[in-house]
């Protein structure tokens, strides 16, 4: 119980820490780091709340995927390495966070409160484990859903390699012109 | 462990039968997508694609009875298979277009065939979903293909920028629909429309439903681009190849109207008088700025885009009456939409083969002295979306008119007249160019024979069932009442 406490309040005060960081470092490539910080501390928070398979998949996706995705980004763009960006979109980007915060916990209330209401009772959660219960619905009930969305990575991966093949193509025209 | 072997008792087999016109394109789809990679051959592959999507075409019919599967997820019912039936047939007189249009600007791709399949798969997927997660999974299919096929033309800057806008935007409407379905699923628990229909009804509205339904009425208005959520259309739709124009502004546009219909309807049917306010008002705007603007533009691509902002005002204007004539003048007017829009596009992707043309409305001058066919398609294309009383288009504005005055809505049946008054500014434009000028170059115009056949079908639809629009008109009205019916299933 001790444990659990203070790993919560150490948790916490990182991500709230690596939070500011994101939003007020004027470095881009810092302002991702501190992200990645944000995303480990915030997936620790799930462990402690005995979300072990939300945790596990905020690292694998964000902390890992998505977060070397931008940095991959900000590293093969040069217009984006090591520049500020213009203050001004605060102005904006703020009050559109809170409303975006706001609906979270309205969602998140409300979810919870829900939940509760279906077969997956905190009992049954307890006694299977998060893994196999969202499996359990995940492969049943939901299981087109689930096939589709593999289609749809297969199409994005499709694209990417034709937009990425082209421009190959065009310089390779464009030497053979200039040649 | 009871839960689970409670739902692993409950596992059953999905019934395939009603997956065959899914299962046609997918299979159609992945052997073009091998054949692609092996031989090359434009010719097999254009042939297997037509004959993969006539084939699904024709299975739509041989279902003679729907059913859900998927554990409820997946449902054919009349409305799906009427609407899929119409997506096919579309996509079918696209794709026949595309290898003249590719192979005359130098931007062949075999990709193009199979990740139009995908995005049509992801359409059908839509249109027969009566569960948020298969119509969230179907839009992001349809989107995603399409957000590709639109920025696939070699070296366009144009084509680039108007998928990377549509990319962007493409991608906040479905964020938002996502939070609104998020939301929804906090307030009632489920992601089935006709389970949320039963817990949303007028005693309980409260902030999650009303939140929940305004996000998704902003998510789906961004989808089929009514204003003020329109900006990603005109580049979009004046950067991509003509024949996925065509596609985008027709089969893509039809399942978002068929969606918005089904998800209104079946999952919110007893707050109508609140979705109804907030269509009403997209739809006037629509109409409104969609014709003004369409009113200054010079390049008939771009115009033929706002135009298709207009028409999305025209037919969710039909939601303003959500009565039983209201939603089949919906649907007759989506239904016939599909062939007045592929006809001017595919008319358009015929003329831009032309060395020189740039779709602009001067490129227009002399048409009719230099090619009087393509000229007359053109114009029955024009007044059809004008409405002019003997094509199906002025049938379509009729039916809306008459849904609207039926619920006493007359501002926004009189916005509607007016609108489309105005629209007779633009649209005739096109005409006299085409029949008042001299042609000003002298290039000549060849069509290719599919452009030819989809053409002339297209042109001979419209006039045909212009006189004769009780075929429409009926299977509207048929599809409306079981739908209706199936509210209270």
């Amino acid at each position: 119980m001790e444990l659990t406490s203070l790993s919560f309040w150490i948790f916490s005060t990182l991500a709230v820490l690596s939070a500011i960081g994101v939003v007020f470092l004027k470095n881009i490539v810092y302002a991702v780091l501190s992200l990645i910080s944000t995303l480990i501390m915030v997936s620790g928070l799930f462990f402690t709340m005995g979300a072990e398979l939300i945790g596990a998949l905020q690292i694998i996706i964000y902390a890992v995927a998505i977060v070397v995705f931008y940095v991959l980004v900000i590293s093969t763009v040069p217009e984006f390495k090591g520049e500020t960006i213009d203050p001004n979109y605060m102005f904006v980007s703020l009050p559109v966070g809170f409303l975006i915060f706001i609906e979270l916990a309205y969602v998140s209330l409300y979810g919870a409160w829900k939940s509760n209401v279906g077969m997956f009772t905190s009992e049954v959660i307890k006694e299977m484990g998060n893994v196999k219960a969202v499996a359990s619905v995940l492969f049943t009930k939901y299981l087109f859903p689930f096939e589709v969305a593999s289609i749809i990575l297969l199409v994005a991966m499709i694209g990417a390699i034709i937009i990425g093949k082209k421009d190959h193509v065009i310089e390779e025209e464009a030497s053979n012109g200039s040649l | 462990m009871s839960i689970l072997e409670q739902l692993i008792s409950g596992l059953t087999f999905p019934n395939l039968y009603i997956l065959l016109p899914e299962i046609i394109v997918l299979l159609t789809a992945f052997i073009v997508f091998v054949l692609e990679l092996l031989s090359k051959s434009k010719f097999s592959i254009t042939i297997i694609t037509t004959v993969g999507l006539i084939l699904a075409f024709l299975s739509t019919s041989i279902i003679k009875e729907g059913g859900v599967t998927f554990y409820g997820l997946y449902l054919v019912d009349t409305f799906a298979l009427l609407f899929k039936a119409f997506l096919i047939m579309g996509t079918l007189f696209v794709v026949i277009n595309f290898r003249p249009y590719f192979d005359a600007k130098k931007s062949y791709y075999g990709e193009y065939y199979y990740l139009t399949l995908f995005a049509l798969l992801g359409t059908m997927i839509m249109v027969s979903s009566p569960n948020l997660v298969t119509f969230y999974i179907g839009l992001e299919l349809s989107a995603v293909a399409t957000y590709i096929l639109a920025g696939m033309f070699k070296r366009d800057y144009k084509s680039k920028e108007g998928a990377f806008k549509y990319l962007i935007i493409g991608g906040t409407g479905t964020a938002i629909i996502s939070y609104a379905i998020a939301i929804l699923y906090g307030r009632t628990g489920t992601f089935d429309t006709l389970e949320i229909a039963k817990q949303v009804n007028l005693n309980n509205l409260d902030y999650g439903v009303i939140g929940g339904l305004i996000l998704l009425i902003i998510g789906l208005a961004l989808k089929a681009s009514a204003v003020p959520f329109h900006h990603w259309t005109p580049d979009a739709y004046e950067g991509a190849p003509t024949p996925i124009t065509a596609f985008m502004a027709t089969v893509a546009k039809i399942a978002t109207y068929a969606i918005i219909l089904r998800i209104m309807v079946e999952a919110f049917p007893f707050v109508s008088k609140e979705w109804a306010l907030a269509w009403a008002i997209l739809a006037a705007l629509s109409m409104i700025i969609g014709n003004i603007i369409a009113l200054k533009q010079e390049n008939v691509k771009r115009m033929l885009a706002y135009s298709s902002i207009a028409h999305t005002g025209y037919i969710v204007a039909a939601l303003a009456a959500p009565t039983g004539i209201g939603i089949s003048a919906l649907i007759f007017y989506s239904l016939i939409y599909l062939f007045m829009s592929v006809g001017a596009f595919i008319t358009l992707s015929a003329l831009e083969k032309t060395p020189g043309w740039t779709n602009h409305i001067d490129d227009f001058k002399g048409l009719a002295k230099k090619n009087p066919v393509v000229a007359l398609a053109m114009l029955i294309f024009m007044f059809s979306m004008l409405g002019i009383p003997p094509t199906i288009g002025f049938m379509g504005k009729l039916n809306v008119f008459l849904a609207l005055i039926g619920s006493n809505i007359w501002w926004l049946a009189i916005v509607l007249v007016v609108m489309s008054i105005i629209s007779a500014g633009y649209y005739l434009r096109v005409v006299v160019y085409m029949y008042m000028y001299d042609p000003v170059k002298t290039s000549r115009h060849n069509l290719a024979p599919p452009e030819v056949v989809t053409i002339g079908i297209m042109a001979i639809v419209v006039l045909f069932f212009g006189i004769y629009p009780t075929f429409f008109y009926d299977i509207s009205t048929t599809v409306t009442s079981l739908l209706i019916a199936s509210i209270g299933r």
